[in-house]
């Protein structure tokens, strides 16, 4: 399939634009924020997307793809755009992703790699029993219907009081663990289905759980990285994964639902059927909110579930407690989900929903989106590499508020699925990461294929993007050492 | 006749494409190419497990969408994977409706070489047409 090339307006050396005038019906230009190397990396589809997203209704100053974009569906996998909900602005299922709060969550250890590194073989497959990855896993704990109901109802706050990890992981997750907005009622009996089972699970193609650490030249921030509990060679557990089944049906039934009702009711016009979108003040926006904040609860409540599974693993393989081990949660924060946020445009404060798909908020200090641990600070913002380099945290820079709070995700693909599998092999590649020190256990040889690190983006030149553009900027680098995925 | 993958389009994900002379052959191939996508010897799941379904939708792409997205409901919910279907499919009174017996066997990662999850199937892109003599689909699965 062949997409047109837009001409660009080059603004400065990191940041993009491309006109109106590119397709009919953009509100506003569509400006890519990317170094010139990532920028001239992005497949044509990216600049397709992103224009489309221009059309909607209510967005405001630009629809944006950062430097990690890469071509999805509706909107691309690295894109922000913030509508006014004051003023016709909408809220469209496509541009928050399928996968609902899908999140990078990190906790710390006082373990060294010295300490780990001789049971790292035992710790990963503990690990891979505990926390099923890959194609229909089930969990071994599962819920009923009434119970998954005040799980999307309650989120990690839920799950918490369930005996799902500690009180003091609220305060360290993105919106305290909770979004109270939810409602279960407004979720289909699929899409609770679904989630019966797979709470506590990773899922499959990009998600996975690492151990980590740090090595000594890669605490960037050596002041911040102590002040949140960070130093050399210290190992910490990362892992990306979301709301499982029930977050993408409940996405599938409001697209469906928008594409047969609302469009046609308010009158929306629609590049992609993807984009489906209601007014966020309708009945019909109020409810997908509603239902979103389900999926939000839900991604939460399973990263929670994990956690207490990983503390479990460790206390059993070092035969202490998880309290003694100092496993603490450092911060979950997402990268697929709409948000309500004030934001000054044009010199005008708004009420905006904020929507990120791939994309990661990055919050200045001082905003109330970040919690109080450390909103001094300005938000922590974790960002996954692939599984064969490494992955960053950053903090929120004063430069994201061009990008409405928002920084990138990770490392972007740069090849096809089918094309990975047809140029690596899953055997050889997980002995080439034993040599690198890295030990893989995965349920399946041809999907570890498919994420080998030559089919991603650089982590460095993404980080250096966001960097560059001011919108993060570098607390340390983790080096993965033991993968689940 | 069958499914094609696609490889330029939505490269996080899998798109595909599927052809066949009858729309009921055209559903058959699109549900190959979804249990393709998680299953690389999808021809070898054994057909001891039979399920029946009937969808009803206002127009035929949501149908299609529909009819996939029930056999992600029977991976998830059930643990079943299909790769025998009889179809049939009629549009009445401006309303379509597939009526579906599928034959397959639970997931089992010993014998199946399963490859990546697909959670949804999304609306862009999405094609279901009349082609000439035949019908044509194009898909974006989400991963």
């Amino acid at each position: 399939m062949e997409f047109k090339k837009p001409t660009f307006t080059r603004v400065s050396d990191t940041i993009w634009e491309i006109p109106k005038t590119f397709k009919d019906g953009m509100r506003v230009p569509a400006r890519i924020y990317a170094t010139e190397k990532l920028f001239k990396e992005m497949d044509l589809q990216v600049f397709d997307q992103i224009s489309n997203v221009a059309t909607l209704p209510g967005i405001q100053k630009y629809a944006f793809a950062l430097g990690d974009a890469h071509s999805g569906y509706g909107s691309p996998i690295g894109g922000v755009a913030a509508f006014d909900i004051n003023k016709e602005g909408v809220i469209s299922p496509g541009i928050v992703g399928f996968d609902i709060n899908c999140s990078m969550r990190l906790i710390v250890t006082n373990l060294t790699l010295k300490n780990v590194r001789p049971h790292i073989k035992t710790l990963v497959d503990r690990l891979f029993k505990e926390i099923p990855a890959g194609v229909g896993s089930k969990s071994k704990t599962k819920f009923s219907e009434a119970e998954f109901k005040k799980l999307a109802d309650g989120g990690a706050e839920w799950a918490v009081k369930a005996g799902y990890g500690w009180k003091e992981d609220l305060g360290r997750t993105e919106l305290g663990g909770i979004a109270d907005w939810a409602d279960s009622s407004k979720i289909s009996k699929t899409a609770i289905s679904r989630g019966l089972s797979q709470m506590g699970t990773l899922g499959s193609g990009n998600h996975y759980l690492e151990i980590q650490y740090i090595k000594p030249d890669e605490l960037h921030d050596g002041g911040l990285a102590k002040k949140w509990g960070l130093f050399s060679n210290q190992i910490v557990i990362m892992w990306h994964c979301g709301s499982r089944g029930a977050g993408h049906q409940i996405a599938s039934d409001y697209i469906q639902t928008f594409l047969k009702e609302s469009n046609r009711k308010y009158g929306i016009k629609i590049p992609d059927k993807e984009l489906a979108s209601a007014p966020f003040n309708s009945k019909e926006g109020q409810e997908y909110y509603k239902a979103m904040g389900c999926g939000v609860n839900i991604s939460f409540a399973n990263k929670q579930i994990i956690l207490q599974k990983i503390r479990e693993v460790f206390s059993e393989v070092f035969n202490k407690s998880p309290e003694s081990l100092g496993m603490h949660q450092l911060f979950d924060i997402a990268h697929n989900r709409a948000s309500l946020e004030k934001h000054e445009v044009d010199g005008e404060m708004k009420e905006l929903l904020v929507h990120r798909k791939g994309s990661t908020g990055s919050y200045p200090p001082g905003r109330t989106e970040i919690p109080k641990l450390y909103r001094k600070d300005g938000s922590p913002v974790i960002i996954g590499g692939s599984m064969e380099t490494g992955s960053y945290l950053l903090v929120g820079s004063e430069g994201a508020s061009q990008t409405f709070d928002s920084t990138a995700h990770g490392s972007g693909r740069v090849m096809s699925r089918k094309k990975a599998r047809e140029k690596f092999n899953g055997k050889a590649l997980v002995q080439k990461m034993l040599a690198n020190g890295i030990y893989v256990r995965s349920a399946t040889w041809a999907g570890l294929a498919e994420e080998s690190g030559e089919a991603y983006k650089s982590i460095e030149d993404v980080v250096d993007s966001v960097e560059q553009l001011n919108l993060s900027r570098r607390v340390c680098r983790f080096t993965p050492i033991g993968n689940i995925k | 006749m069958g499914f094609k993958f696609l490889n330029d389009i939505s490269i996080s994900d899998i798109a595909f494409e599927a052809d066949s002379g009858t729309l009921e052959g055209l559903f058959k191939s699109a549900a190959d190419a979804l249990v393709n996508s998680m299953i690389r010897n999808y021809k070898d799941i054994k057909q001891v497990k039979t399920v029946e379904f009937t969808l009803r939708e206002s127009n035929l792409e949501s149908l299609f969408v529909a009819f996939l997205e029930k056999l992600i409901f029977y991976k998830d919910v059930e643990g079943l994977v299909f790769n025998g279907f009889k179809l049939v499919i009629k549009e009445t009174d401006g309303e379509w409706v597939v009526s579906c017996k599928a034959k397959g066997e639970k997931l089992n990662a010993k014998k199946h070489e399963l490859i990546v999850d697909v959670k949804a199937v999304t609306m862009h892109l999405l094609e279901v047409e009349k082609k000439g003599n035949g019908w044509h689909a194009q898909a974006v699965l989400d991963i």
